[in-house]
């Protein structure tokens, strides 16, 4: 069913910002909420409309626990993202892999919790090292190696900054300022890695996901002859464009490797313009992590469950928002695409928490992309 | 034995790993290897192993004769219970004797010029849903079968001297009576060809709109095409379905259509087939072994059980008294009593001791045991609260509410006492963020015993006695 542009357009958020960011709730009717900043800077969650009609609800974040029946997890998660003050993806990020480590969630998820944050901080140290060795090499002409064995070691620490002394000279500055800028560039750019390395970092797998979930999603919907097959479409369709849109931007934010030189003797002005291709790129897959892992699960049952996932999917699907996409091939027809209206949320709302949806809602929080 | 035993064991643990490539001629290898190379058992534990995999990579299978002939019928076939006969179904234990039986009655000749065709017909791609060979030679075999058995089965039919004949060559009467419905799936295959398509992948949820129309019009088409038994669509359609239920109220609408089979209409013959699926599944909870089974599979054959009576009563079907539903209902009580509830207190509290000297090199395990270990609690605490939700209607809801009582009885007693020792200074020494794991643990398995509201009382006094901790 397509619906015309009516009055409802206008309150479709037009940027990120007012998007806002997808937060891991396990209360069922919660799932894949948004919180987002207020106008005067206080978060706020925006959740669907509970009877199915179009729109959402938006909620004062402070008054989350005393509207909805929330379970200990969500109660928690509400609680530090509401400390941190912040609806920027890495910190929900962090507020609800912290979270999830308190075992709330149950031990599964929490085991996964400490997983991802062990192999984020790996991730740190290889991008780290390989961004040291490009640009070390590059501004020593060769002269300076670099071994694994100079990030693990403070001795090791100190070799890299007294060989930088003269390269700090040169780029006006002084050779702790140079080791810290390039620390800062590594913890930036460590969710996708550096480019030619054979590890995919989280960011990348979760950009490459995306491309498959779109084929698969295309290649499901020629086998299902259901309403679903269309929506199926739909989110593949969406997909692609979040695929070729975070590609982009994955792009532009590594590639100021090639000119290190440049960025580190003009840091402040660089860092701001990589901080923000890079927090674009975040916004843009945000939401998404989700989505993969729940058709993950599907794929595994049976055609029913798959179409309830599908009709899930849709309804969570983070769309680009019109004025990030500005100047985009095909921008305009997969906003249209979206405009069909669903919802499957049988049960879901009945006052107090059903422990099976819950469960549900958790399976997916046990896995990892 | 042992050397195939670890490489299946092997297989297991890579079978995700293994290409698809591999996967297609592994499949193909034993398949063609069995009875030949390998023995039959081993062969089908070997393709047990693999199914997981094959039901995703769907890689072209061995394809024989004996397969094609089977496909028009192959959704009825179920694994024999007893040696009854089921309306509706056909027993696996059938087959070998009546493609026996077929394959005597054919044309030799014709059976060799088959075969030369169908092995140098093309493999279907891999992750194919449907393999093209099957339609294309189906068409030949199943008609020449079905002709050449008609004959058999009439005569048998007209004389009881030959009928008795018969069912001795094909080792009893529930043999020849599947063989009786092998006949007629096979008349009325190419209907049931088309169907499939509609009604595909397998197995088939909620109806679509599509799904329904195909169907009247194929029950309508048959029953207008010679002298068929359309009610073995009826079969076809139910075998098909996670919920057979829903076809009921579109046979039961053909009341002026015949289905060729015992004077009964579309609707009698639906119900009917259905009664013998539920005596099945009653009979196959009879022989259930509750020791062998984990607790959350006992609840959900408590659900599945709950659910069908209750559709079976919704929609008049078996009415009056029925031992075998009575049967099940009490095993289930008692399987609930034995394998879900004995032991949850234990289960679930020993999830939340916290190990105290830990001998070196040994943390990593100790960490694995407390993970398995609440994992199991957790499980153990999802298996009883599905049970909760239906226990009345096997009587079981005393049993499982007294147990949910006393654990979160326990539980919170439980949490107290962690909260006294926390005040009393008993876990300085182990520092506020290990006294938070602990409350933790707790809060997580009350919230899920029972419920949020005692879980969050737990919270917030552990919590402000955590902070009241020394740094």
């Amino acid at each position: 069913m397509n619906f015309p542009k009516g009055a409802g357009h206008q309150f479709q958020p037009t940027k990120f910002e007012e998007r806002g960011t997808a937060v891991a709730f396990t209360t069922p009717a919660l799932s894949q909420a948004r919180v987002r900043m207020d106008s005067r800077d206080q978060l706020e969650l925006t959740v669907s409309a509970f009877s199915g009609v179009k729109g959402n609800y938006v909620i004062r974040w402070k008054d989350v626990p005393e509207i909805f029946s929330l379970t200990m997890h969500d109660r928690a998660l509400q609680e530090a993202i509401f400390a941190g003050n912040s609806c920027l993806p890495p910190d929900v990020r962090r507020a609800t892999l912290e979270t999830a480590k308190t075992g709330l969630a149950g031990p599964e998820a929490q085991r996964s919790a400490e997983e991802t944050i062990t192999e984020d901080e790996n991730e740190l140290l290889l991008t780290r090292f390989y961004l040291f060795k490009s640009a070390l090499e590059k501004l020593s002409d060769g002269q300076m190696n670099l071994h694994v064995s100079d990030f693990t070691a403070s001795s090791g620490r100190e070799r890299i900054k007294s060989g930088l002394a003269d390269i700090a000279k040169r780029l006006g500055t002084n050779a702790n300022e140079l080791y810290a800028r390039l620390e800062q560039w590594g913890q930036m750019i460590a969710p996708l890695g550096m480019p030619g390395t054979q590890k995919d970092c989280r960011v990348r797998r979760l950009v490459n996901g995306i491309g498959e979930l779109s084929d698969n999603l295309n290649q499901w919907s020629m086998t299902d002859k259901s309403e679903a097959a269309d929506l199926a479409r739909g989110i593949a369709k969406v997909a692609a464009f979040t695929q070729d849109f975070a590609a982009d931007l994955a792009v532009a934010a590594v590639r100021p490797v090639e000119y290190a030189e440049r960025v580190l003797a003009n840091w402040e002005k660089a860092t701001a313009s990589l901080q923000k291709d890079i927090e674009r790129l975040y916004w843009t897959v945000d939401g998404w992590e989700f989505i993969l892992l729940l058709w993950k699960d599907a794929q595994d049952r049976d055609r029913d469950d798959q179409r309830a996932a599908v009709t899930e999917i849709y309804r969570v699907l983070p769309i680009i928002p019109e004025k990030e996409a500005l100047n985009r091939p095909n921008a305009q027809a997969m906003q249209e695409n979206t405009r069909m209206q669903v919802r499957a949320l049988e049960g879901w709302n009945s006052g107090s928490l059903d422990i099976e949806m819950v469960r549900r809602v958790e399976n997916v929080k046990r896995r990892r992309i | 034995m042992t050397d195939l035993a670890s490489e299946l064991r092997d297989i297991e643990r890579k079978l995700f790993e293994i290409p698809d490539e591999k996967v297609a001629q592994l499949t193909l290898l034993i398949e063609r290897s069995r009875a030949v190379v390998l023995s039959a058992a081993l062969a089908d534990a070997a393709l047990g192993t693999l199914r997981p995999r094959l039901a995703k990579t769907r890689p072209p299978r061995h394809l024989t004769l004996q397969r094609i002939f089977c496909h028009p019928f192959e959704d009825l076939l179920v694994l024999p219970e007893d040696g009854d006969k089921q309306f509706g179904r056909i027993s696996r234990s059938s087959l070998a004797p009546c493609w026996d039986f077929v394959l005597g009655c054919l044309d030799q000749a014709a059976v060799k010029e088959l075969e030369a065709t169908l092995r140098v017909a093309t493999l279907p791609a891999m992750g194919a849903v449907e393999d093209p060979r099957i339609a294309k030679l189906g068409e030949t075999l199943w008609a020449i079968a079905a002709r050449r058995l008609r004959e058999e089965v009439s005569a048998a039919e007209a004389d009881p001297a030959k009928r008795a004949d018969l069912v001795v060559k094909l080792g009893g009467e529930t043999v020849y009576l599947d063989l009786v419905d092998m006949l007629c799936m096979l008349e009325i295959a190419a209907f049931l060809e088309t169907l499939r398509e509609e009604l595909s992948p397998k197995p088939v949820g909620r109806f679509l709109d599509s799904q329904v129309e195909a169907i009247k019009n194929t029950y309508s088409a048959l029953s207008n095409f010679g002298s068929v038994r359309p009610g073995y669509m009826i079969a076809f359609v139910l075998a098909r379905l996670t919920d057979p239920f829903q076809a009921l109220p579109i046979f039961g609408e053909m009341v002026e259509l015949p289905t060729g089979v015992d004077d009964l209409r579309p609707g009698q013959y639906a119900r009917r087939m259905i009664a013998g699926d539920s005596k099945r599944f009653f009979k196959a909870i009879g022989r259930s072994d509750a020791s062998k089974m984990e607790a959350g599979n006992i609840a959900g054959m408590v659900d599945d059980f709950v659910h069908m009576i209750g559709r079976l009563k919704a929609d008049g079907i078996m009415e009056g008294p029925q031992p075998e539903m009575e049967a099940a209902g009490h095993k289930l009580r008692d399987m609930v009593k034995t394998g879900v509830l004995a032991g949850a207190d234990d289960t679930v509290l020993s999830a939340l001791e916290t190990p105290t000297n830990i001998e070196p090199g040994q943390e990593a395990a100790v960490k694995q045991a407390i993970f398995d270990a609440k994992v199991e609690a957790e499980n153990r605490v999802y298996a009883i609260q599905k049970v909760a939700k239906v226990a009345g209607e096997i009587g079981a809801d005393k049993d499982v509410g007294q147990t949910l009582k006393q654990l979160g009885g326990q539980l919170e007693q439980g949490g107290s006492t962690l909260i006294s020792d926390i005040k009393a200074g008993k876990l300085n020494a182990l520092g506020k963020e290990a006294a938070k794991q602990q409350l933790y643990g707790a809060v997580r398995m009350l919230e899920l015993v029972s419920g949020g509201n005692a879980a969050s009382k737990l919270m917030k006094d552990g919590l402000a006695a955590i902070e009241k901790m020394p740094a």
